[in-house]
């Protein structure tokens, strides 16, 4: 079973690939064994013994997924507090435009999207935009499953004012099980950088978030509900050292945006850089 | 007469907008969005009416009718003073109108849907005059007619004029925070536009206040109280509707000669570059922000205490599979749904529907959904939610059902249950106030942290304050008791052997002397202690206890307390709702001075919940009623015996 994997690994279209990897980080079999490759599969016997073995091994995956594996990993998440400019980011990706303007949203937009990154081959995204209001909490949650990557917003302008409830919706996301499993990549787009004048740079809201989730894993492990267990707080990396997203196991980048007015390269490059 | 009325999707992009009033002294994107994140988000669709209170100028109603099948909502605002009787016979006939003959998915040039509009408009007015008139005045010659046609002429010479008044006023943020600390303004005057920086600014203040967490719902409750509840308001609203209106009338009509038609999107090409700029509300969010953002953070951090673990992390295959048709549901992505199905002839039309109903996907009907409703209804109530509420609750969510389509192979039962997890989570999920990390800021001053605990009898008020004092002290602070039910004997012995069990101080003058006189030096010694928290047992008080509501709404004000926590247990049914409106009207209405009204409820301990089984539903009723989150749940007869809510397994049991 795990050569076959690992087999698998090699042989198999991206597509399964990333089905695999996500078997492998969803803890359905062990890291370890998994990025073994024995030595044997380097022989041309070896390959041959290892093609037989990975199609039954990927038959065998296929059982173990279900059809759920599918659809896991295929959509874009725009996830962020109300008012960050998920939905103008939104509109700004699929039209280019932003029609007559934005209210606070309801419910999803999703759409897939033609990207064209400055670097690299255009390529077609599925987008979900999703409320931050904390009754769309539960949605998110569910939507979180099947991310292939997560955009999250925050408005560079309101950080501080509204910085506790960014970081608990980044908490969520961060600590969400299988965004952490999976590592789904995350990039903390800082928003509304058009107003230049108002607007705080992204090395500040990289340490004002950082500052607050610190805190939050300290008093988040402190909180009531002992059988909770530490599960959130792993995923935030050793409790001894300050937070900070460098030292995340996941991908966590964060780069400057502006939904309104449409430079979005970096938001584009990163979208594309994960589908 | 209407101020404006707007056609947005469920996904929150605008589709068509028209304003009337040129001196509109508020954003309509402002009330717009207080609509949705107060009332259409939590679940109060079933509510008449939304009344947005703007910084300056009149009280707003605003009523909305939902197009699921389109996922499309309408909305028209109105000054509160006005009750215009035709509103939802317009809503309906727009949304009828906009639905069959102008809706293109994937369209955002509307700018021929206003001809349309301005029809419509003047035959609701028309029709609602005359039978006014014919009612009201027999005796006087029918006018209605002409004063429709003078309303559809002006409507039409304004058309596609665009002021920029509205625009620049407000941000786009959250707002109504203040509809209960100002008493409502209601005048009919036509002012000058607000400027753009002054309304960023009180949110600012007020999330910097609150620790960063707003809730509207608790906004919205507040207003509803301004208003004297949603009982008193309903009265009302029946009762003196039609004098109301008929006095209104004369007020209005010389306004029509003023009133202009504005678009938001102007003319025609909706979304050209050029109308960008109009839609800007940005610019006072930002102006906002510049000048409460100016100082880094100098806090240490934050923690949120509800927030389950078990809610993060994994979820049951059943639970897995209803989120994902949630999704597709209650908050789906409504603005790619398809258009409705059309119908040609009779028989067509009967096929078509059974070849519909076979594939699953026709739009459902009030009647369909009806009995699963009930079903829901009646579940709720055998789980101990508030009669009220289970009512309010289904017809909100069946108002976001009727329309929409069945997906393939799900049953109308299994549909109306997914919307009803979704529907319910939504509810209880709140942002709570961040005890720890409060503490923490509050100490950095120098000041302990004082928290009141009110509630009726024998809920178990001093039995959970000691819980909290034991979690508290577990996490390394200094807290402090203080007597403050000087009314009920044995109080102060009861907390004593609390006090002594725990190690923690106690502070108590007795039974004699005033509450809030023994509040008050309870928090001064603990200053001068240096204690991080000081606990504040009150009397247990009947709601309609109108002495005793006094005396507590005396003490908040008088002490003005980080946080005041109401008691309640699991075991309450339908009071449960009277509770908790009353208390909170209490603190509110009942306030030494209007300085500080509106210190509410901040918080929810919901006690004896190890013995009510699946009856749940307190849980729900208290959350709803007061907006106010479930912070702490009381589980046994031991220190230890204290929980957060989860909230997933409060859903299941409410549904299973
Ligand atoms: N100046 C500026 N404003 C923005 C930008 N992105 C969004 N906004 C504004 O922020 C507000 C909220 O946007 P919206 O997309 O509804 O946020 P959501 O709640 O996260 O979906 C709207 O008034 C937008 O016009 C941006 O990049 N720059
Ligand atoms: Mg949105």
């Amino acid at each position: 079973m795990e050569a076959a994997l690992s087999a698998v690994k090699g042989l198999l279209p991206e597509a399964v690939k990333q089905q695999l990897q996500q078997a492998i980080d969803g803890g359905l079999v062990p890291r370890s064994a998994a990025q073994h490759v024995p030595p044997e599969l380097l022989t041309p016997e070896g390959l041959v013994v290892a093609l037989f073995t990975a199609f039954f091994g990927f038959i065998l995956l296929l059982l173990v997924l279900g059809p759920r594996g599918k659809k896991r990993g295929s959509t874009v998440v725009l996830t962020g507090p109300p008012n960050s400019g998920k939905t103008t980011l939104f509109f700004q990706l699929k039209d280019g435009s932003l029609h007559n303007g934005v209210v606070a949203s309801m419910g999803d937009n999703a759409a897939t999207v033609a990207l064209r990154p400055a670097r690299g081959a255009p390529k077609t995204a599925q987008l979900l935009d999703v409320p931050g209001h904390h009754s769309a909490r539960h949605h998110l949650e569910a939507v979180l499953k099947d991310a292939a990557a997560i955009v999250f917003l925050v408005d560079a302008v309101e950080v501080t004012p509204h910085r506790t409830e960014a970081a608990d919706m980044l908490y969520e996301v961060l600590t969400h099980s299988a965004v952490h499993r999976s590592r789904t990549p995350l990039l903390i787009a800082c928003n509304k950088m058009d107003l230049e004048m108002e607007a705080h740079s992204v090395d500040f809201i990289r340490k004002t978030l950082e500052r607050q989730l610190d805190a939050m894993r300290k008093t988040r492990a402190a909180s009531i509900g002992k059988d909770a267990g530490g599960g959130g707080g792993a995923a935030l990396g050793p409790a001894e050292r300050p937070f900070s997203f460098a030292a995340l196991r996941s991908k966590v980048a964060l780069a400057p945006a502006a939904a309104k007015t449409g430079s979005l390269e970096e938001v584009v490059a990163f979208i594309a850089a994960n589908v | 007469m209407l101020d404006y009325f707007a056609i947005f999707t469920k996904g929150g992009a605008l589709l068509w907008t028209l304003q009337f009033t040129a001196a509109l002294k508020h954003s309509p994107i402002d009330a717009l969005n207080a609509l949705v994140r107060g009332c259409l988000l939590e679940e109060r669709a079933s509510d008449a009416a939304f009344t947005y209170q703007p910084k300056t100028g009149a009280a707003q109603s605003l009523k909305w009718t939902f197009h699921n099948g389109l996922g499309l909502v309408f909305v028209a605002a109105y000054q509160r003073t006005l009750s215009l009787l035709y509103v939802d016979e317009l809503l309906a006939t727009v949304r009828d109108a906009f639905a069959t003959e102008h809706y293109k998915p994937g369209g955002y040039d509307y700018s021929a849907f206003t001809r349309t509009f301005e029809a419509t408009l003047k035959d609701c007015e028309a029709r609602s005059d005359a039978s006014r008139r014919a009612a009201a005045a027999p005796a006087r010659a029918p006018a209605g007619a002409k004063g429709g046609q003078q309303r559809g002429g002006a409507g039409k010479s304004g058309g596609g004029a665009m002021a920029g008044a509205a625009q620049q006023s407000g941000d786009a943020d959250d707002d109504a925070d203040d509809a209960a600390a100002k008493p409502a303004a209601v005048g009919n005057g036509a002012g000058t536009p607000l400027g753009s920086s002054s309304s960023g600014d009180e949110d600012e203040g007020a999330a910097n206040k609150s620790g960063g967490g707003f809730d509207i719902s608790k906004l919205k409750a507040k207003s509803r109280k301004a208003l004297g509840g949603p009982k008193g308001r309903s009265q009302v609203r029946r009762g003196t509707r039609e004098e109301e209106e008929e006095k209104k009338r004369e007020t209005a009509s010389p306004d029509k000669k003023k009133k202009q038609n504005r678009h938001w999107n102007g003319g025609a090409g909706g979304g050209s570059a050029d109308d960008l700029p109009r839609l800007d509300y940005s610019a006072a969010t930002a102006n906002g922000g510049a000048s409460a953002g100016g100082a880094p953070p100098a806090d240490a951090g934050a923690s949120r205490m509800e927030d389950d673990e078990d809610d993060g992390a994994e979820w049951s295959d059943e639970e897995e599979d209803a989120a994902a048709g949630a999704g597709a549901n209650g908050r789906g992505a409504g603005a790619a749904a398809a258009g409705p199905a059309k119908a040609k002839g009779v028989l067509g039309s009967f096929m078509s529907k059974l070849a519909l109903r076979v594939a699953g996907s026709s739009a459902l009907s009030r009647e369909d959904l009806q009995p699963a409703l009930e079903d829901m209804q009646r579940k709720l109530m055998e789980r101990n939610v508030a009669e009220e509420i289970a009512v309010q609750v289904c017809e909100s969510v069946a108002q976001s059902l009727v329309g929409q389509k069945l997906s393939s192979f799900t049953g109308v039962k299994t549909f109306v249950l997914r919307a009803f997890e979704d529907s319910l989570s939504g509810i209880l999920n709140k942002r709570a106030v961040d005890v720890l990390h409060d503490v923490q800021r509050q100490r950095a001053k120098g000041r302990p942290y004082v928290v009141v605990f009110c509630g009726v009898n024998g809920v178990g008020k001093s039995t959970n304050l000691a819980k909290i004092a034991y979690w508290l002290g577990q996490h390394g602070l200094k807290v402090q008791l203080a007597a403050c039910d000087t009314f009920r004997a044995g109080a102060v012995e009861q907390l004593k052997t609390h006090a002594m069990r725990l190690g923690v101080p106690l502070y108590e003058r007795g039974y004699e002397k005033d509450p809030a006189k023994v509040a008050a030096e309870a928090i001064r010694v603990a200053e001068r202690d240096g204690r991080d928290v000081v606990l504040v047992d009150t009397a247990g008080r009947m709601q309609d206890n109108e002495p005793l509501m006094r005396a507590l709404s005396s003490l908040i004000h008088v002490n003005s307390p980080n946080l005041v926590l109401f008691v309640g247990e699991a075991l309450v049914g339908n009071d449960a709702v009277d509770q908790l409106v009353k208390f909170n009207r209490a603190l509110h209405d009942l306030a030494p001075s209007t300085a500080t009204r509106g210190h509410m409820i901040d918080g929810i301990v919901l006690t004896k919940f190890d013995t009510i089984d699946d009856k749940v539903g307190a849980a729900l009723s208290m959350v709803y009623a007061s907006g106010a989150p479930v912070m702490f749940v009381g589980c046994g007869q031991t220190y230890v015996d204290l929980k957060k809510l989860n909230v997933k397994s409060v859903v299941r049991s409410l549904l299973s």
